[in-house]
C-alpha cells in the first residue's frame, strides 16, 4: 500500500537540499537522518505522570521526545553544518465524568543550527564582543570558530512545517560575526 | 572555451570553476549547463531576477539566493575574482581568494559523518 510523505519532507526537506546544493560542493556528501515514524508512538514517549487507575482521577500527562531530523555537510568554505530538530511533544488527556476522553497536545519544537568555520580562514569580528546576540553562543577551539543557536517553534499540532527561510537566515547572520584577514578586492 | 561567468553558493558567492558552453539572452554572459535550464534561452539567475513563472524546482534556490543577497541583513562574501557589474546590487564583500586555496572538495571529514 502507497503511503504519503511526511509534509516536511515534501515541502522542506527537498527544497533545502535544492537550496543547499548551491554552497554544498559537487562532491560533497550530507548526511541526514530523517525520522519516518509518527509521533507520538510508544517508543518515543518519555515520562508518564499520572497514570489512570480508576475512579475519578483520569489526569494523564505524556510526554514525548521525538528526533525529527539530523542534517550535516561541509560547504564550499569548509564550515560545517549541523542541524538538529527535537519536537518535544505533551499530550494530556482527561475523561469527564460520564467517560468523554478529551485530550490536548502540545508540540514544542527546538531547531538546534551549528556552524563551525574554518579558523584559518575567517577570524571573530573585532565588534563582535560575545554579547552582541545573546542568543549565539559562540566557542572557538585551535581550528575552528564555532557557532550555535536554537530556534523554538510552538504548534498546536506535531505535523508543524520546520521554517526554512528562518534557517537559512540564522545561517547567513553568522557570517557578519566573521571577517577575513585577506586584502579586499 | 572559457570558464562559466555565474557564481555558485548561497551564503556565500564563488567563481564557478566549470567550461562555459552557452551564451544567456538575457545578460550575454556565457555559462555553464549548470546554470542554464536546457530548455530555456537565459540563465538561472537572470530567470531569479524576473518575476516570470517557470516551473523548474532548481530556480527557487536561485530566487532564494537573490532574496538573501538583497534584502537580508549583513553582508555577504564573496571569495573569487572578477565579480562583475551583474552582481551590484547584491550586499557583497569580495576578497581574492581562490576556492583551491580554502577547501579541498575531495577531503570530507568521514569521522565526523554517521556511520550510516
Amino acid at each position: 500500500m502507497l503511503k504519503d510523505v511526511n509534509n516536511n519532507i515534501r515541502h522542506v526537506i527537498y527544497p533545502l537540499l535544492e537550496v543547499l546544493s548551491l554552497e554544498v560542493g559537487h562532491k560533497q556528501p550530507v548526511a541526514m537522518r530523517i525520522n519516518f515514524n509518527k509521533p507520538l508512538s510508544l517508543e518515543d514517549v518519555t515520562e508518564v505522570h499520572g497514570e489512570n487507575t480508576g475512579g475519578r482521577n483520569t489526569d494523564k500527562s505524556s510526554f514525548y521526545v521525538y528526533k525529527v531530523l539530523d542534517f550535516y555537510t561541509t560547504f564550499l568554505d569548509n564550515s560545517r553544518l549541523h542541524i538538529n530538530v527535537i519536537d518535544n511533544i505533551r499530550k494530556r488527556s482527561r475523561a469527564n465524568p460520564r467517560g468523554k476522553i478529551k485530550q490536548k497536545i502540545k508540540l514544542k519544537r527546538r531547531i538546534i543550527i551549528s556552524l563551525s568555520f574554518d579558523k584559518t580562514l575567517y577570524q571573530l569580528s573585532p565588534d563582535y564582543n560575545g554579547t552582541s546576540s545573546s542568543i549565539v553562543k559562540t566557542s572557538i577551539s585551535d581550528n575552528s570558530i564555532k557557532m550555535r543557536t536554537m530556534i523554538k517553534q510552538t504548534a498546536g499540532d506535531s505535523v508543524a512545517e520546520l521554517p526554512m527561510v528562518e534557517l537559512l537566515k540564522t545561517i547567513k547572520s553568522f557570517y557578519q560575526y566573521l571577517t577575513i584577514e585577506a586584502q579586499a578586492t | 572555451m572559457s570558464q562559466c561567468e555565474a557564481k555558485r553558493g548561497l551564503f556565500t558567492l564563488y567563481d564557478c570553476t566549470k567550461e562555459a558552453n552557452r551564451t544567456c539572452a538575457e545578460c550575454g554572459r556565457t555559462v555553464c549547463n549548470e546554470h542554464m535550464s536546457i530548455s530555456q534561452s537565459t540563465c538561472y539567475e537572470c530567470q531569479a531576477k524576473s518575476t516570470a513563472e517557470i516551473d523548474d524546482p532548481h530556480l527557487h534556490a536561485y530566487r532564494l539566493r537573490q532574496v538573501m543577497m538583497t534584502k537580508h541583513k549583513g553582508q555577504s562574501i564573496h571569495f573569487g575574482t572578477a565579480l562583475s557589474e551583474y552582481y551590484d546590487l547584491y550586499d557583497i564583500s569580495s576578497f581574492d581568494i581562490k576556492l583551491a586555496k580554502i577547501t579541498d572538495m575531495a577531503d570530507s571529514p568521514d569521522e565526523l559523518f554517521f556511520d550510516s
